[in-house]
């Protein structure tokens, strides 16, 4: 027998259902709670196949390995049971995490670089009196390659906390035009420090990772479909070309912490490959 | 029983198909019996008889699509896979769809066609089981609203980068479900009670602290659910909808089974901190002590697939332990010859078990 509400509830729900999310987008957009100003270093084009026609960029964050055993306590796991090595499957947990763009994590990653290339640079110094050390000194000059590589198109942004409580993160990281706070997944992994001694590693994965692009500037980043800052991408023989960030984009977290992209421009003097 | 005179038809057509089948057998059987000369019916009364059957059949026949031969019977179960793989390439097609034409659309047209396409979808299933008694196209129909209403969402979440959350899933199970109380439709009943199982799992994962992508990693979870599910038509009849408490059993069943046997093997997926071993003991016996139970039940209830699954189980159950135990030093053809033979016995203890049964009932 046909129930004769059964069109008219399901309808009702599909509506209800469709203007709570809504709704939902209103309360987000609503409030601001961080605005990050981002380029194609953060922001990376999404490849997609042909079947899908929109275009979406995918935030590009560097994460740590590990993280404070203090934090890893604050957030309820067994730490002490963990580093004894009694482990078990640890499921991943749904944590809020900090990202900070252009601060003083970046600044520390800038210097090791540089640190890094200096002894690359010394490395090299050494080997070019030395014959018969060719293989050594191309394996040098890669690694010198890349890390420059490294300098102008490694993202910009950076994990620097992790905890289940967005205000106490912004309460740590008060500055909205420097520090967003993300909803993310954490999980956790048996592994050894450089002196072989057990240690707990971690992996932050982003919960909004991908960025929807509105339909204004889609003509803009078409032309940019199938390049990316990928050093794979721009091989040019035995040289890589070298990359120049095409477009800013500017970022807004609303109040439930969910982003959407309110400005991109093109950077003058760059061109779409 | 009814009482004389008073004439109480099928309410749907699973009860008219069976009735149909017990008419034409009763016929059969009589014609049989007069042909090996057990009895003969006077010729009036044989006739009387021949056109009540008739009758009731044509009769049945016009209110309900019932099948009244074999072939009719196979062709009716090709209908029905016929009609769950179109609506799943209707589903599919629908998608990618709307993958290639969204782009063009601005926001405000993108959620006016989710909305309006999904609700134009339960319309055409409203209208086709108005018009159709079998509800093929309807239950077509009604999976491609379904599948409209999965696409709406998730079009919506990724258009507004809205964090993923399980509540899509009560609500696409809410939609699976209202469409089949409404129209009787069985394929949007188990598409509702699998969205619904998610849930329930997903929640209760949440509740007990993981992310709720991850609660594959807490069987348990799937325990919690699958018996909530099972236990629905226990607590709710469906007199007019007799073909609805199997669905919740099945699911309920194969859930609660499916991780116990996980747990079996994977005594670390609990979330019970106790020692690996003891868990995996744990969990194998209540495992056999389960799909026993289900056994039992499914014979008392008479719910053939209840007795079906928990048989499968025990099976499984049993062969996966005399793997732990002989695998690593018995010869593997004395192995599997052991294991024929004690498959020998099982049968054999079922065939006396079912003979038990078969005396018991008159």
């Amino acid at each position: 027998m046909k129930n004769p509400m059964a069109l008219a509830s399901a309808c009702a729900l599909v509506l209800l259902v469709n203007a709570f999310i809504l709704a939902g987008v209103a309360v987000n957009r609503s409030g601001q709670d961080a605005r990050l100003n981002l380029t194609e270093r953060e922001l990376t084009l999404e490849s997609s196949s042909n079947e899908d026609s929109s275009i979406s960029l995918n935030l590009d964050v560097n994460a740590p390995d590990t993280l404070p055993v203090s934090q890893l306590k604050a957030m309820g796991y067994d730490t002490d049971s963990l580093l004894k090595g009694e482990w078990r499957s640890t499921p991943a947990r749904k944590v809020y995490v900090a990202l900070e763009m252009e601060g003083p994590a970046w600044r520390k990653w800038l210097a090791d670089q540089q640190t890094q290339l200096a002894l690359y640079r010394k490395k090299l110094q050494a080997l070019q009196s030395r014959p018969g050390a060719k293989s050594d000194r191309k394996i040098i000059l890669d690694e010198i390659k890349d890390t420059e590589d490294g300098l102008t198109t490694n993202s910009r942004l950076f994990t620097v906390e992790v905890g289940l409580d967005p205000t106490a993160l912004r309460a740590a990281h008060p500055d909205r035009n420097q520090c967003a706070i993300v909803p993310g997944r954490l999980e956790l992994y048996s592994t050894t420090d450089s002196n072989n001694k057990r240690t707990i590693g971690t992996s932050v994965y982003l919960l909004s990772n991908t960025l929807h692009v509105g339909r204004d500037w889609y003509p803009f980043f078409r032309r940019m479909k199938g390049t990316s800052k990928n050093k794979w991408s721009r091989l040019d023989g035995s040289q890589f070309k070298p990359w120049i960030n095409r477009y800013r984009v500017q970022v807004i977290y609303g109040k439930k912490h969910e982003p959407w992209i309110a400005k991109c421009e093109p950077i003058p003097g760059s061109s779409p490959r | 029983m009814n009482p004389p005179g008073k004439k109480s038809g099928p309410r749907n057509q699973q009860e008219a198909q069976r009735e149909v089948d017990r008419l034409l057998l009763f016929s059969g059987m009589m014609e049989e019996l007069t042909r090996r000369k057990v009895f003969a019916l006077p010729s009036t009364q044989k006739k009387k008889l021949g056109n009540y059957v008739d009758q009731e059949v044509a009769r049945l026949k016009g209110l309900f699509e019932v099948d009244t031969n074999f072939s009719s019977k196979r062709l009716s179960l090709g209908m029905r896979i016929t009609t769950f793989l179109g609506g799943a390439a209707f589903c599919a097609g629908i998608y990618y769809l709307f993958l290639r034409v969204w782009a063009y659309l601005d926001t405000p047209a993108q959620v006016a066609v989710l909305t309006l396409g999904t609700i134009l979808a339960a319309w055409a299933a409203d209208k086709a089981a108005k018009l159709e008694r079998s509800l093929y196209y309807a239950s077509l129909l009604g999976l491609v609203a379904f599948a409209c209403f999965v696409v709406n969402l998730v079009v919506l979440g990724a258009t507004f980068n809205i964090t993923p959350s399980p509540n899509s899933f009560l609500v696409w199970g809410l939609f699976g479900m209202i469409l089949a109380y409404g129209y009787g439709m069985r394929l949007l009943l188990l598409a509702g009670l699998l969205s619904l199982l998610g849930f329930l799992s997903m929640e209760a994962g949440t509740v007990c602290g993981i992310y709720w992508l991850d609660f594959g990693e807490r069987p348990e979870n799937f325990i919690m659910a699958g018996a909530l599910l099972f236990s629905v038509p226990l607590v709710l009849k469906h007199p007019d909808k007799p073909g609805f408490p199997v669905f919740y059993r099945l699911v309920g069943l194969l859930s609660v089974l499916g991780a116990v046997l996980a747990l079996a093997h994977w005594g670390d997926g609990s979330y019970l901190r106790w020692n690996t071993k003891t868990l995996e003991d744990g969990y194998q016996l209540l495992g056999f002590l389960a799909s026993g139970l289900a056994i039992w039940h499914g014979i008392k209830r008479e719910h053939s697939e209840e007795t079906n699954i928990g048989a499968a189980f025990f099976a499984i159950f049993l062969y996966t332990k005399f793997y732990d135990w002989w695998w690593d030093w018995m010869p593997k053809y004395l192995f599997f010859l052991v294991v024929g033979a004690l498959s020998v016995v099982l049968l054999f203890l079922m065939k006396r078990l079912r003979r038990l049964f078969q005396e018991e009932r008159p």
